[in-house]
Order: C-alpha cells, then sequence, then structure tokens
C-alpha cells in the first residue's frame, strides 16, 4: 500500500478519532487550467478520493494522473509522457489542514471560508501550498471548493525549449469536493 | 534549359505537395480527439469483484497489466452520483470496501440516466489504476446491457 493510500486509509479508520468526525469523497472533481499562446491546456477528473476530519481539520486527498481526460489526445499523451511522467509518478496528493478550523461549523448550513494549508505532492515534487478554501456545509455534507496557481518549475516540470514561450508557466488548480459521512458510497 | 526548368517545376511540386501533407498531419494530429470508447475493443472482461481483488492482492501486477487498457466490467450498480455533465457509478458486490468507480464524461454520462441503483450493469472504460476503489475513466455502457433501453 502507498504512503498516501495508507495515510488516508490511517484517517479512515483511525483510532483516535470517531469516524462521524470524517467525512469523505471518492469522486471528487480535480480539473486545471493554463492559458498559453499557443494552446490553453485543461483536464479535469472526478475521481480524486479525499477525506476530512471535522475534528481536527486535516485533510488528505489523492488523485491519479492517468485519470485527468482532456479534450485532445495529444495533448493527454504528452501530459502524461512528457511533463507529468505518470508512470513513474502515477499519483498525486495533498496532506494539510484547516489553519482556521473554529471558522466553520459543521452542524449549521452555511457557507465558510476558511484557509487551508499543507504539502502538495506533483511528480514527485512536495512543495507547501496555502489557498483559501470555501466549505458549504448543507444537512451535514460539506462541499469544499478551492482554487490556486502552481509554478510548473517547482515540480520540476519541464516543457520542451521548443514550445517554452508558448506555454504557461503556472497553472490554475482547482477543486470542488463533495464530502458525505462515512460510510460506502 | 527547358530540361531543367521541367525538373525545377517537378521538384517545386513535390516539395510543395510534401509541405502540405507534412502539415495536414499535423495539423490532424495535433486535433485529434481521443478515441470513442464504444469503439475500442476490451482487452479483458471481468467480474468487479474479481477486478478489485486484483489490486487489493497485488497493485503493482494489477496495475502493470491493466492500466491504459480498455476494460470491461460487470457488476452491481452500488451507487450512481450525477452532476449537469458527469457521472460516477460505483460497481461493487456490496461487501466489498472498494468499488471500481466509473467516470462518464459529458459524452456519455447520459446512457446511464435509466440506471438504476442495485441494477446489474457492464460499463467499458479504460483503467488509471487503484487508490482507494479501482478507477476507470471515459467510460459508456457496453453493449450487452439490453435490459437498460
Amino acid at each position: 500500500m502507498k504512503p498516501l493510500v495508507f495515510s488516508l486509509f490511517v484517517l479512515l479508520h483511525g483510532i483516535s478519532t470517531n469516524a462521524q468526525d470524517r467525512l469523505l469523497t471518492r469522486n471528487g472533481s480535480i480539473s486545471f487550467y493554463s492559458r498559453g499562446a499557443l494552446e490553453n491546456i485543461e483536464a479535469n477528473t472526478q475521481t480524486g478520493v479525499s477525506v476530512l476530519d471535522k475534528k481536527t481539520g486535516q485533510i488528505e486527498f489523492s488523485v491519479l494522473v492517468k485519470s485527468f481526460t482532456f479534450e485532445k489526445a495529444l495533448m493527454q499523451e504528452h501530459f502524461n509522457e512528457d511533463y507529468l511522467e505518470s508512470d513513474k509518478f502515477p499519483k498525486s496528493t495533498f496532506k494539510g489542514h484547516i489553519e482556521d478550523l473554529g471558522k466553520i461549523n459543521f452542524d449549521k448550513d452555511g457557507k465558510y471560508t476558511v484557509s487551508v494549508t499543507g504539502e502538495l505532492t506533483i511528480h514527485g515534487q512536495t512543495r507547501t501550498v496555502t489557498t483559501p478554501a470555501t466549505f458549504t456545509i448543507l444537512k451535514g455534507a460539506a462541499l469544499g471548493d478551492a482554487q490556486f496557481d502552481i509554478t510548473l518549475s517547482d515540480y520540476k516540470i519541464t516543457i520542451p525549449s521548443l514550445v517554452e514561450d508558448k506555454i504557461s508557466k503556472t497553472v490554475k488548480i482547482a477543486l470542488h469536493l463533495k464530502y458525505e459521512a462515512l460510510a460506502q458510497p | 534549359m527547358k530540361k531543367r526548368a521541367k525538373k525545377f517545376r517537378v521538384f517545386l511540386a513535390a516539395a510543395l505537395f510534401t509541405a502540405v501533407m507534412v502539415g495536414l498531419y499535423g495539423y490532424s494530429e495535433f486535433n485529434r480527439s481521443l478515441p470513442d470508447t464504444h469503439y475500442m475493443k476490451p482487452a479483458f472482461r471481468l467480474e468487479a469483484t474479481s477486478f478489485i481483488r486484483q489490486f487489493e492482492t497485488d497493485e503493482s501486477k494489477a496495475n502493470a497489466k491493466y492500466i491504459d487498457r480498455t476494460i470491461s466490467v460487470h457488476g452491481i450498480a452500488h451507487a450512481i452520483q450525477s452532476t449537469d455533465t458527469t457521472a460516477t457509478v460505483f460497481l461493487n458486490d456490496g461487501h466489498s470496501g472498494s468499488s471500481v468507480v466509473c467516470q462518464f464524461g459529458r459524452e456519455s454520462h447520459e446512457e446511464i440516466k435509466d440506471l438504476e441503483k442495485g441494477a446489474p450493469v457492464t460499463i467499458k472504460g479504460i483503467c488509471s489504476g487503484y487508490l482507494m476503489d479501482v478507477v476507470m475513466v471515459r467510460c459508456v455502457l457496453d453493449q450487452d446491457n439490453s435490459n437498460l433501453k
């Protein structure tokens, strides 16, 4: 079992907190977008797995790089083979926490804006990311939304020199995670 | 002199033809869409339970065997979650902790509008690997779902 998946497993089944404190999504939506002179790059997946611990504010998510779908086949091939090297680095992960957890009342429907910080691992490189996020609470479920930019060079994602000036060096990542009480889907 | 001019014209025409062909190939390659899963022949036909168990038992071996391959999986639609443009079906036997997560995209998500929770179904898609569940993307209903139509 890989470390992050093991970590998710521990978070799901850990003995330190009750199951009712944990919310889970197994079909989290993750997309990224980059505007470039040559072309815009956009892809998404609805297969991200994430666990949120309401008591501690701990959040983890994991996504398979190969689950991202593009409109153009060539773009998807370059993404997997040249940029993200998905055979070598099959998963991207995040492990962090809600910094101001006290702002969220999980028992009261509403929209809460918080700050999330943690370690984002892409292409085998780990960097600290801090981003605003909103949690919309509705009948016990929590809808988490966040958007943030990453710089490709931070994650050692190399753009071929031929198209270096035509592809954006930053990518916007958007997460839309519909958490539900921990149970089988 | 005439002979040289003719040779040059032939060369020019050949060069132009080659340039056009290369351009057309480049353009079509650049804009090539992902193949439609409907027309892709499955490399494997599996029961969801067996598919999941293979990843649980030996993930590396299952990755090598199934990732990027077209798989047809039969199982029970344990859960169905839809948005306006996508749908996800969780296939399992109701006993396993894991499922086969089948992601339907914009082009195919309406295919499962009549699928009911608890119904048996066969879904074809491309295997992306395993997290807590086996993940399949670009899914479509496989052709042997006559009971749903």
